[in-house]
């Protein structure tokens, strides 16, 4: 990983052990990321999602009746 | 003009979904709606009412969506541009909401994976919004950078550069948090982190 991003950040040779830190550092707050993300994917999804979806359809069913409008 | 809209119309019979084919894709598509949503606006109700918004207006942008394409990338991007608009809105403020973030917090039962989690929040949320998108797709969501360049509207080569950022900005940011601070006695903040960290990994591993 690009250490060196800073545009006036010349940094001098990193120190071994502070660079092993910064990589454990940074697996753990990825580590962290996926928790926080995969936590929500794998709670189940409420009914409002559903029926959202059902509303939206009989919405366009609807319309379609009205205007004849083309679906498919 | 949204980037969707922006997308070429008019497309021919052969190039559109069927309402019922819609209709699966856009369901298998809302846990990471959600999720995306959630990581954005960092609390539980705003992202749902996102994610939904966010369906709506996919549905009715139906007929620009060209099948065979990249479904969750096409609605990932509504989903953004619509946290964008809402945020333009001033629904949610950069802010961070200490008591709703705790409420929102997945379930574990350590008090210091606790603590652990909500730096991460914290430190999430105060990232520049162009940075904190980059991570979130491609650092927890484990999107491609192709995919998350499709959705950020941005080159490849940009969304590497900050996630790149993102990912030292939220190191110094936890560094520098108030968990860090309030757990130094006598150790430097640097270790406090390093061990608080240790607790988000630990954290991911269990629930593996």
């Amino acid at each position: 990983m690009a250490m060196s991003e800073d545009k006036n950040g010349a940094r001098s040779a990193p120190d071994p052990s502070l660079v092993q830190r910064t990589r454990k550092q940074q697996e753990n707050i990825g580590a962290g990321l996926r928790h926080m993300f995969d936590s929500v994917l794998d709670e189940g999804v409420p009914d409002d999602f559903a029926d959202l979806l059902d509303r939206l359809e009989e919405g366009e069913a609807k319309r379609g009746d009205q205007k004849g409008g083309a679906r498919e | 003009m949204s980037k969707v809209d922006s997308e070429k119309v008019g497309l021919s019979p052969s190039e559109l979904m069927t309402q019922p084919q819609f209709r699966k894709e856009l369901t298998d598509a809302i846990p990471h709606m959600r999720a995306f949503a959630r990581s954005l606006t960092g609390d539980a109700a705003s992202a749902d009412d996102l994610a939904q918004d966010a369906m709506m207006k996919a549905w009715s942008a139906r007929d620009k969506f060209k099948a065979g394409t990249n479904f969750r990338a096409w609605v990932l991007t509504i989903v953004r541009n619509q946290f964008y608009s809402d945020k333009r809105r001033s629904w949610r403020q950069a802010e961070w909401d200490q008591e709703l973030a705790e409420r929102t917090l997945p379930a574990v039962d350590n008090q210091e994976q606790i603590v652990a989690l909500d730096e991460l929040r914290r430190g999430l949320a105060e990232l520049p919004d162009d940075q904190r998108e980059a991570l979130i797709l491609v650092g927890a969501g484990g999107y491609s950078y192709e995919e998350a360049a499709e959705i950020c509207d941005c080159a490849i080569g940009t969304v590497k550069s900050r996630v790149s950022r993102a990912r030292l900005a939220l190191e110094g940011i936890m560094k520098a948090g108030p968990a860090a601070k309030a757990n130094s006695d006598g150790i430097a903040a640097s270790e406090a982190v390093d061990t608080l960290l240790d607790q988000v990994s630990d954290l991911a591993e269990q629930a593996r």
